[in-house]
């Protein structure tokens, strides 16, 4: 089971660098505006200054080299589901997916053969925020949800020190 | 500077101002000149040159400083101005059927020979490290862009981007020792820098100024370790260009190199180390590498890296004996070296490149005179008497020994004796081998005149040296 | 009428700074005091400066995830395939060509600044000079005018 594997990585000093680098992650997720329908109008309401999520450190990037985390908000058609990916790729580690909206967890009320049947088919995807559309409140509900995961997750996990400190 | 001041300085300088005019000149009319009259070109730019030369053989007589001590127009500058006219003018002479063969017969050409011969006169003139820098950039510059000038040809653009590339690093290196020497002594002219020179104890940064300068300048001379771009640049640029390369700007950065030992008193210092160092490798390297090449113009490129070696232990020698014994070296130097490239620009006709050495087999079954004029060009290179190249490493021994650097002479000789193997198995693969196919030179008249100037000037010189060498030293020390 | 400032100042120059000075008139004074040893801390900063930025650099490569694939490193376009003149590789060398001429031509401007306030002092000499020079100048622009390199369009 690994006990003795694991005994360097379980260690104190790795545990506590999860620790911080997890905290430092998780309280500044920020993510790319993304909008493609009609979610993204509660995306925004929830950006704004009633819902505000900027108390939690969410600050709305225009471009994915500069994002963590995609907000997959609206139906994906299969005309645009090659543009989803591109970003994605084009978005540095760590990085994970909010699919808000019941279109882009699986393809909603629209099942047709110009939708993509769910953001899953193609990324990979960490939240989801079921409604159409989930009211802002839901949607920092995914985020909160999401912190809770990366809170959880390993810090170190694909790094140097990680192969350093052996399989 | 005073009206008077100025007039003066511009009588001193009226050489180079006819050559910058007659190319700036040249540039405007070369954009109207029709297809066909490209002559046109070459005979204004030889006029230019020979305009030139009469201004300054007129000057002759007198010491001439100019621009407040940084310029002077005296028998040594004469002397290298002389070498510089000979060397572009025949290049002028040379170049006509060449550049029709290869295509690059525009006005740029004959243009940038001038500012690069422009260059060179200012170097040979220049008494401050500043001017030093403006000549060696101006000749610089030039024959970057004259190196790369056959534009279709992979090789040739190669040779002009390591050549810009390596001249531009080195630039940077000379321009530190100048603001270094600047930084110690509060001045950038000649004098100042000697005379810091013999303060004592000598100060570890102004050596450390002093080699950068020379490290600078021995670039552009090609010798070790600074010599990585003579092979390929002198292999890529067009053959006439390579010509005028090989004599040019060699002597230009002798000249320079010249000036700074010139006095005394840097020469009785311990620099000279560094140089024998310096040139007893160049020649064992050029020597050495030449004898396993096969392309004529890269062979021709490491024997004119040994040739530099040969004279730098001129330098080592110093005193009246040994920088008149270079500036003698460099100036049969210059006739050989014109008379070997313009046989090669010569066998340059329709497909036959006369690059490859063993393309010239049996070469003097079918043309006698010529093969013989390579004859004596190769004999003068490897320098076998009565030829001019063999007084021209005499003297230089001859230097050597008068110092009591003995064991540099028999250096000197031994790696003469390798050098002369390359020399000799070309003539025997003219004499000796049975011709391929038919030779067609492009011999026009204008090739036909260079070629009977170098060999007399190769014979003549040969003949009588001793006249020669007192020429050279009654320009340094005005007899 | 107030009197005018005087041009050098009327206190004496402390001794250190008058080191490179006193050189240049060919006086060695003994009295030199800038040696390589005042400089001792400006080396430590540097050191100090670069080893920070080393350090950073590396922990921060020990602990970070790298992940590079074609996908990834392509140009961001929106998610489209990267399309138009850059993209294709191509250069328009009149950008170019019009930069080196910037250069020159302001480098002569910045000569003429200088110029212009000694103008009086140098008189009819030094005005005559600068045109020379400018004359020069105008040569190499009549000769880029004749050649078409102000042209914008290929």
């Amino acid at each position: 089971m690994g006990g003795v594997n694991n005994a360097i990585r379980d260690s104190v000093l790795f545990t506590t660098a999860d620790n911080v680098i997890n905290w430092g992650r998780r309280s500044a997720l920020w993510p790319e505006t993304f909008g493609i329908a009609c979610c993204a109008i509660e995306m925004i309401s929830a950006g704004c200054s009633r819902y505000d999520l900027d108390r939690f450190g969410v600050v709305f990037r225009p471009s994915p080299r500069q994002s963590d985390v995609m907000i997959i908000a609206g139906t994906i058609t299969r005309k645009f589901a090659p543009v989803v990916r591109r970003l994605y790729d084009q978005m540095p580690e760590p990085r994970w997916v909010i699919a808000m909206g019941t279109c882009a967890i699986s393809g909603g009320v629209y099942n047709t053969y110009a939708v993509v049947q769910g953001a899953e088919t193609f990324v990979p995807v960490d939240v989801h925020v079921p409604g159409c559309p989930p009211r802002p409140e839901a949607l920092m509900h995914g985020f909160l949800l999401l912190q809770e995961k990366i809170k959880k997750s390993r810090a170190l996990a694909g790094t140097a020190l990680d192969r350093v400190a052996g399989p | 500077m005073t009206a008077e001041a100025l007039l003066q300085s511009i009588l001193a300088s009226l050489p180079e101002i006819v050559v910058v005019a007659g190319a700036c000149v040249l540039l405007i009319l070369g954009q109207f000149v029709r297809k066909g009259q490209e002559h046109f070109l070459v005979w204004a730019s030889v006029a230019i040159v020979l305009i030139a030369a009469l201004g300054t053989l007129m000057l002759l007589g007198e010491v001439r400083p100019a621009y407040t001590g940084m310029f002077i127009a005296d028998g040594f500058a004469a002397f290298f101005k002389v070498l510089f006219y000979l060397a572009t003018g025949l290049t002028f002479l040379l170049s006509p059927k060449y550049v029709e063969i290869e295509e690059i017969g525009s006005s740029e050409y004959y243009v940038l020979l001038l500012f690069a011969l422009s260059g060179m006169m200012i170097m040979a003139s220049a008494t401050d490290l500043l001017s030093i820098y403006v000549g060696l950039e101006l000749m610089a510059l030039c024959t970057y862009v004259l190196t790369g000038f056959l534009r279709q040809q992979r090789r040739s653009n190669e040779a002009a981007l390591k050549y810009v590339i390596l001249g531009a690093a080195s630039t940077g290196i000379f321009l530190y020792g100048v603001s270094l020497v600047y930084g110690l002594t509060g001045t950038t002219q000649l004098d100042g820098m000697a005379a810091a020179m013999t303060g004592d104890p000598l100060d570890p940064g102004l050596l450390l100024a002093v080699v950068f300068i020379v490290a600078g300048l021995v670039f552009k001379v090609g010798a070790v370790p600074f010599h990585m771009w003579v092979p390929d640049v002198y292999e890529g640029a067009p053959t006439t260009i390579t010509a005028f390369m090989s004599v040019g700007p060699k002597a230009a950065g002798f000249a320079v190199i010249l000036r700074v030992f010139l006095n005394p008193l840097v020469a009785a210092s311990d620099a000279w180390i560094i140089v024998a160092v310096i040139a007893v490798v160049t020649m064992a390297l050029g020597s050495f590498v030449a004898l396993v090449q096969d392309n004529f113009k890269r062979l021709l490129a490491y024997s004119s890296i040994a040739h530099a070696g040969f004279a730098m232990f001129g330098v080592v020698a110093g005193g009246a004996d040994g920088i008149a014994s270079v500036m003698l070296y460099l100036l049969i130097y210059a006739f050989m070296n014109l008379g070997i490239f313009g046989t090669v620009i010569m066998m340059r006709n329709g497909d036959f490149s006369g690059e490859v050495i063993e393309g010239y087999a049996g070469f003097a079954k079918s043309h006698r005179g010529l093969a013989l004029l390579m004859l004596l060009y190769l004999f003068s290179l490897a320098g076998i008497p009565p030829t001019a190249g063999f007084f021209a490493k005499f003297y230089v021994l001859v230097a050597l020994v008068e110092r009591g650097f003995v064991i540099l002479a028999v250096i000197a000789v031994l790696l003469s004796a390798v050098a002369a193997y390359f020399y000799i198995r070309i003539v025997m693969v003219i004499y000796m081998r049975e011709p391929e196919g038919a030779f067609d030179p492009a011999l026009t008249p204008s090739v036909r005149a260079t070629l009977a100037l170098t060999a007399a000037g190769t014979i003549g010189i040969g003949l009588f040296p001793a006249w020669f060498l007192g020429l050279a030293q009654h320009s340094v020390f005005g007899d | 009428m107030p009197k005018p400032l005087p041009l050098a100042p009327a206190s004496p120059v402390p001794k250190g700074v008058d080191c490179g000075l006193s050189k240049a008139h060919g006086v060695l004074s003994g009295q030199c005091d800038m040696t390589g040893m005042e400089f001792l801390p400006v080396l430590f900063m540097v050191a100090g400066i670069v080893l920070v930025a080393v350090a950073t650099l590396f922990v921060s490569s020990l602990l970070r995830p790298s992940n590079p694939y074609p996908a990834k490193n392509m140009p961001y376009e929106c998610g489209m395939d990267p399309a138009g003149e850059a993209a294709g590789g191509r250069f328009r060398v009149q950008f170019f060509i019009l930069a080196i001429l910037f250069v020159i031509f302001d480098v002569e401007t910045m000569f003429l600044f200088p110029w212009a306030v000694v103008l009086k002092e140098i008189g009819l000499v030094g005005y005559v000079e600068m045109f020379v020079f400018m004359l020069l100048l105008l040569v190499g622009f009549a000769y880029a005018w004749l050649k078409g390199a102000l042209e914008w369009e290929v």
